[in-house]
């Protein structure tokens, strides 16, 4: 699919049938985490992988936000030391979660690829989740995605239009 | 008699929803207004959901519980349709503890 094809086709999905999603699709997704722009190359982030029922209802418990049937998660973690070490606060306390966020969105979009749908959470409780994960204090759980092979596709919801969302556009000399 | 076994996956099951009902009381200080509507009426389902496993689901709650796993995503999208369907779902409600009222001689 092109680019554009894949941005527009990715829904919010969280219904999904019982199939497992193949090792190597799940590597794939990381790969494409992995190739999110990273403010300062720092890459100050882990993903944790969960594909056991049992857990990723333990996850579903603590984790408001997440509705629906997911047969894997990825956790997206925010590495707190290596990024204020190599980017201070702001990479700290800013840059790691905008990078995150970025990698966040490549994963949903290799996921439509791929054919897999998928749902990004933000509505857990990090506390929560550090502790039934057993993370170390520096690695920050920021965003949650959930995935699957879908079940049904929700329609797309209304989007701004591009004259309500370009508030200003300064054009050159040549336009 | 309930056997130990069911009694511990019964405990099991009510920490989940405990945790979930916590983790929205954390969560709902600081998310969006209408997160907390939301997070009431999707307890509401997960109750009724625990007790259809317990087999204690009346047609009446199960016939609520699919209105609200159809309605309750109205919430993203179309806010007055969403207060539309809690105001339905009062009546419902009201109806039915009205109704349990008078049978019970109340």
């Amino acid at each position: 699919m092109q680019v554009f094809d894949v941005i527009k086709k990715r829904r919010s999905v969280r219904f999904y049938t019982d199939k497992a999603i193949e090792e190597d699709k799940l590597k794939k997704l990381v790969e494409a985490a992995i190739w999110a722009p990273s403010a300062g190359n720092i890459h100050a982030w882990n993903i944790v992988i969960v594909q056991r029922k049992e857990d990723i209802e333990l996850i579903k418990a603590v984790s408001p936000g997440m509705l629906g049937n997911a047969t894997a998660l990825m956790i997206l973690c925010a590495d707190k030391r290596r990024a204020y070490d190599k980017g201070g606060e702001v990479g700290r306390d800013v840059l790691s979660i905008m990078d995150i966020a970025i990698a966040t969105q490549n994963i949903c979009l290799e996921a439509t690829d791929l054919g897999l749908g998928s749902c990004i959470i933000r509505s857990f409780n990090q506390d929560a989740v550090r502790a039934l994960l057993d993370l170390p204090e520096n690695i920050s759980p920021e965003l949650v995605v959930s995935l699957g092979y879908p079940r049904s596709i929700p329609n797309p919801p209304p989007r701004r239009k591009i004259e309500d969302t370009v508030i200003s556009w300064i054009k050159g000399e040549s336009n | 008699m309930r056997g130990k076994i069911e009694e511990e996956r019964l405990r099991y099951e009510l920490l989940k929803l405990f945790c979930y009902i916590i983790t929205s009381a954390r969560g709902c200080i600081e998310e969006p207004k209408l997160y907390g509507p939301f997070r009431l009426i999707d307890s509401v389902e997960r109750i009724i959901t625990l007790f259809d496993s317990e087999g204690l689901a009346d047609d009446f709650l199960k016939r609520e519980r699919a209105k609200i796993e159809e309605n309750k995503y109205l919430v993203m999208q179309d806010e007055k349709g969403f207060t539309k369907f809690l105001d339905e779902l009062v009546i419902d409600f009201t109806t039915e503890l009205k109704r349990e009222k008078g049978g019970k001689g109340g």
